[in-house]
């Protein structure tokens, strides 16, 4: 572990060197406020998003700039290490940006059909909410860890309920506000017992003192981590802390169903591992268990409930709880061996799975949108027939949802057999047999879906396309299919990137 | 072009799906055409594979070996390379040149789907690479691959083109043969790690896999995770197999299966259990078979005696035919239980000979169900006058079923039960129960289809088309070819039989 460090003073170069992209993205928030208050309305609409985009675009080249930057494992951290900068915050940063620029893209559909959205405020908001993601994924505090989770979740609470007509869009956010606050609440609480016990708030210096103090103080410790795990659990909708996800996802607008679902979701991991594996170190061998039990419910619950869902929304929300269990194992499993070459396959694990949960994830979600808004239900029936309609939507639904189920030649599928590889090589046979277990049961729903697109042409609510795909869900959906495809066959192409990576300092 | 041979056959399939998904729609003939052109090539080149094999040697022929994927820090800081490995040995040969001409022959008997054709033959060539593919495919994780990728398009074809009940059946199929594939995923990578452990690498090759099992130390890989192993791989083949207790699926898929499908599940998909049972059962664990001899065999003799008894009851022709060939398979458990040389050799021949049966059977009952309508029992009676032909080849294929003494059935259950007498005289005598009760059901549903007086509504009806003779007469010569002259088979599979039976320990 790092050694604790003098203290050191700030310097706008220190700053700028380690926190580019998040100083990109937080100016251009505040400065797509500013543009929205000096030009007009229709102005506002029409480039705010846009900005948003190529705001995103370079803070992206800056992540990409910082890889390898630190070298052979080590870590650049910033003023008494409140925040860091390693290949472990980049890779989760390129997840956080591409994700919310497919949620741009989606949007930009969005605001077309809800004229009475505020676009300018929905950007920056979601400009706003990654910004936090990122500080997430790298802050070496806990104080700071909070501001990140904080930022993410408030304008997540707003942007589910922008549509202010809209009842269902109100309960979810309500919903998730209620929710979410408890779930901070417990965390903190955790957080609190961990500062009582080391008395310090940082991540490295309080794994030195949990190491020290374990024997002497372990039912607190215990209990701070049990507490962080439901406040954070909660979070990433694990089961039994999933009951808020249904009915945000479903009252969210698609769009940012798609963002709470993949980046909020991928945020919430990366806090969680390097929260865990960092700070509580070889300790978390007593611990782990804990988390395989949550994989575990988080699965079977996720995907039993799922097959019973009408409302295709819905039924995506419980599949996106039951890949949060799927996501979960690799974390779950270290405790059962934690030397660095664990650590690593599991951080490539959860990397992998979080890339192909993007593409099929945004790529469904884009190809839904379309299909519900032309069939006026979001019931799966709208999909009855969609074969003969657009083969095209057809193809790239099957090839997401295969990909989903965790069938071969998909990105999804490779993703799960290498989180499967890791639990057998901990010899969590158990849980890796859960895995694929639970999955084959999710084929029902997820080819229940395929059924009505496919086998069940009589009572589908349109027979006719009645407007061509939109330019920019069907961007999403090309990606989408491409890289699942790509991803699937030719898994190195985003391995060899992984193996390459120093993740983090040990 | 030998070396690229094995690619070439199971390649030109899925070659000839993409061609037709360029084929405009509606143009039946085409579609059909460039199907049986490729599947007409395959098994040409299956052909020319055969008669170009070695047949003295032991090893593996015609092999292909690429790398894939490379899995970073998958064992200890070990990387696993996943192969493109393909070869085919004595044990696999027959199941190539099985799957080349059911494959063929039911594509040739598709003529009459006139319904989505072009989309029925993509699903159709689909399953026929998948179904190459699991029996040349060398590393375990590409075997798995083929192997669900002939799952999604029986889904289809099932669920498409089914009868009236096609839709929850082919979930049924879809969720059985889900699962038995997920306990055969956690059976090779465990297989995978444990070999591991005794050389040092990891792969996935089966051969490595093989050598290292037979050779390692029994310190290193204990009897207990052998038995362990073993006893989720019997569970994944009963599932595969469709053994009672996991049968339902089965009877309910020929039930609503088109014809063709029939065909090619019967004949095919359900040898690739048996196929596992060999390769991995047989050829990796032979000390837990012989462990679990005794449950092996019990559970041979409830299959065989079981689905006799409950064919016997059957008022449709194919649910009949379906529990007959779960009886028919039960004498391969019996006989692989044995572990002796004629028990392998009976259980091999008798899953050739199950697959040629099952697939004749299914195409003339298919038949049949085209010209009256039906295909109950009760509903059909005097065929003999109206369609000799038809009548004449199901009396035959019949008889060979029931292990009439010159085809492919009585040299199968001779060899069988010579060698399951050897080791379990009683249970033995319960199984030789199964050849009666056979004979007592096939003959009663012939009587009853073929003789007697003819309805008045299938007075007309037609005999066989020219088109028809050839996969009736095929399949028939080859069955009789195998019961006159059962040395053909025997060249073929002995080497590799010889090798399983010197690895038994004691």
């Amino acid at each position: 572990m790092i050694s604790a460090q003098t203290f050191t003073t700030l310097s706008f170069s220190g700053v700028w060197e380690v926190m580019a992209p998040e100083i990109i993205l937080a100016l251009l928030g505040f400065g797509m406020l500013l543009f929205d208050l000096f030009v007009s309305k229709e102005t506002s609409r029409r480039i705010s998003p846009w900005l948003g985009v190529a705001g995103l675009l370079v803070a992206l080249g800056f992540v990409i700039r910082n890889f390898g930057v630190v070298a052979d494992g080590g870590l650049k951290e910033l003023s008494n290490m409140l925040y860091v900068l390693d290949d472990f915050g980049n890779v989760f940063k390129v997840i956080f940006i591409l994700g919310t620029m497919f949620t741009l893209l989606m949007s930009i559909d969005f605001f077309r059909h809800n004229p009475r959205v505020k676009v300018a405020e929905y950007s920056y908001l979601l400009i706003f909410a990654t910004v936090g993601a990122m500080v997430m994924s790298s802050a070496y505090d806990l104080i700071t860890l909070f501001v990140g989770l904080e930022l993410l979740s408030i304008a997540s609470y707003v942007l589910i309920a922008i549509r202010r007509d809209n009842a269902k869009g109100g309960e979810g956010a309500m919903k998730y506000l209620i929710t979410g606050s408890i779930a901070t609440a417990f965390a903190l609480y955790g957080m609190s017992f961990l500062y009582g016990v080391t008395g310090v708030t940082n991540v490295a210096q309080g794994a030195q003192m949990i190491a020290q103090m374990w024997v002497e103080f372990k039912p607190l410790l215990v209990l701070s981590f049990l507490l962080m795990l439901i406040g954070f659990g909660a979070k990433i909708a694990l089961v039994p802390f999933h009951m808020w996800a249904p009915d945000t996802y479903e009252g969210a607008p698609n769009p940012i169903t798609s963002f709470l679902a993949v980046v909020s979701k991928a945020a919430g991991f990366a806090l969680l591992f390097r929260l865990f594996i960092w700070a509580f170190g070889r300790e978390f061998n007593e611990l782990y268990i804990y988390l395989a039990i949550l994989a575990a419910l988080t699965m079977v619950i996720g995907n039993i409930a799922a097959l019973v869902q009408k409302n295709i929304k819905r039924l995506l929300a419980y599949s996106s709880v039951a890949q949060a269990g799927y996501l979960l194992i690799p974390l779950a499993v270290l405790g059962n061996g934690n030397a660095q070459e664990n650590i690593w396959l599991a951080l490539g694990e959860i990397t992998f799975y979080l890339a192909a949960y993007l593409l099929m994830t945004m790529g469904a979600f884009a190809i839904l949108t379309h299909v519900t808004r032309e069939a006026g239900t979001e019931s799966l029936d709208a999909f009855r027939g969609l074969y003969k309609r657009s083969p095209f939507q057809a193809v790239a639904m099957t090839i997401f949802f295969l990909s989903m189920a965790g069938m071969p030649i998909t990105a999804g599928f490779f993703g799960k057999f290498y989180i499967f590889l890791g639990a057998i090589n901990t010899e969590m046979y158990w849980l890796a047999a859960l895995l694929f277990v639970t999955s084959a049961i999710a084929f029902y729903y997820y080819f229940g879906v395929l059924k009505a697109m496919y086998m069940k042409e009589d009572d589908a609510p349109v027979t006719e396309q009645k407007a061509a795909l939109p330019w920019s869900l069907g961007l999403i959906a090309w990606v989408g299919v491409i890289g699942t495809v790509a991803l699937g066959v030719f898994p190195n192409l985003f391995l060899n990137v992984l193996n390459g990576l120093n993740w983090f300092g040990l | 072009m030998m070396g690229n041979l094995l690619t070439l056959i199971v390649f030109l399939p899925l070659l000839a799906a993409l061609i037709i998904g360029f084929v405009p729609r509606g143009n039946h003939s085409q579609a059909r055409a460039i199907a049986l052109i490729a599947t007409f090539l395959s098994v040409l080149l299956a052909g020319i594979v055969y008669a170009n094999f070695d047949f003295g040697a032991k090893g593996m022929q015609f092999t292909q070996s690429a790398e894939w994927i490379n899995i970073a820090n998958v064992y200890q800081d070990k990387s696993l390379v996943i192969g493109y490995d393909l070869g085919v040995d004595g044990l696999s040969m027959p199941f190539v040149l099985l799957t080349g001409i059911v494959s063929f022959l039911a594509v040739l008997a598709s003529g009459k789907v006139q319904h989505r054709t072009k989309e029925y033959f993509i699903w159709f060539l689909l399953l026929i690479t998948g179904l190459y593919g699991c029996f040349v495919a060398l590393d375990l994780f590409l075997f798995f691959l083929f192997l669900e990728l002939t799952l999604i398009p029986m889904y289809f074809l099932i669920g498409i083109w089914g009868g009236e009940k096609k839709g929850r059946v082919a979930s049924k199929l879809l969720v059985y043969r889900g699962l038995g594939s997920a306990f055969i995923l956690v059976a090779f990578i465990g297989l995978a790690f444990k070999a591991a452990a005794a050389t040092g690498t990891i792969s996935l090759n089966m051969l490595t896999i093989a050598d290292a099992f037979a050779t390692a130390s029994p310190d290193i890989i204990t009897t207990a995770f052998k038995n362990g192993i073993f006893l989720v791989l019997l569970l994944a083949i009963l599932i595969e197999e469709a053994f009672f207790p996991f049968h339902t699926w089965l009877p309910d898929t020929h039930e609503q299966a088109p014809s063709a499908v029939s065909m090619i599940v019967g004949g095919v998909v359900m040898k690739i259990g048996a196929y596992v049972l060999f390769r991995i059962a047989v050829g990796i664990l032979p000390d837990s078979i012989k462990h679990y001899a005794i449950l092996i065999a019990v559970l041979g003799v409830i299959n065989i005696v079981y689905a006799a008894l409950i064919a016997m009851v059957q008022k449709d022709w194919r649910r009949l035919l379906a529990f007959s060939a779960i009886s028919h398979m039960g004498i391969v458990l019996l006989g692989v239980a044995a572990m002796n040389q004629a028990g392998i050799q009976g259980g091999l021949f008798m899953t050739i000979s199950s697959g040629l049966l099952s697939a004749l059977l299914f195409f003339l009952i298919g038949a049949i169900k085209e010209r009256t309508g039906t295909t109950m029992i009760a509903g059909l009676g005097g065929l003999s006058k109206p369609m000799p032909v038809l009548a004449g080849f199901l009396l035959a294929a019949a008889l060979g079923s029931l292990g009439l003494p010159g085809m492919s059935g009585f040299i199968s259950e001779i060899l069988a039960f010579m060698g399951s007498f050897a080791a379990f005289p009683v249970l033995s005598v319960f199984g030789a129960l199964g050849i009666i009760l056979a004979a007592v059901y096939l003959l009663w549903a012939m009587q009853r289809t073929t003789y007697g007086p003819t309805t008045a509504q299938l007075e007309g009806v037609s005999d066989a088309r020219a088109v028809e003779y050839v996969p009736a007469v095929v399949l028939l010569a080859l069955i009789i070819l195998i019961g006159v002259y059962p040395q053909i088979l025997a060249d073929l599979v002995n080497p590799s039989i010889q090798t399983f039976v010197s690895r038994i320990g004691g």
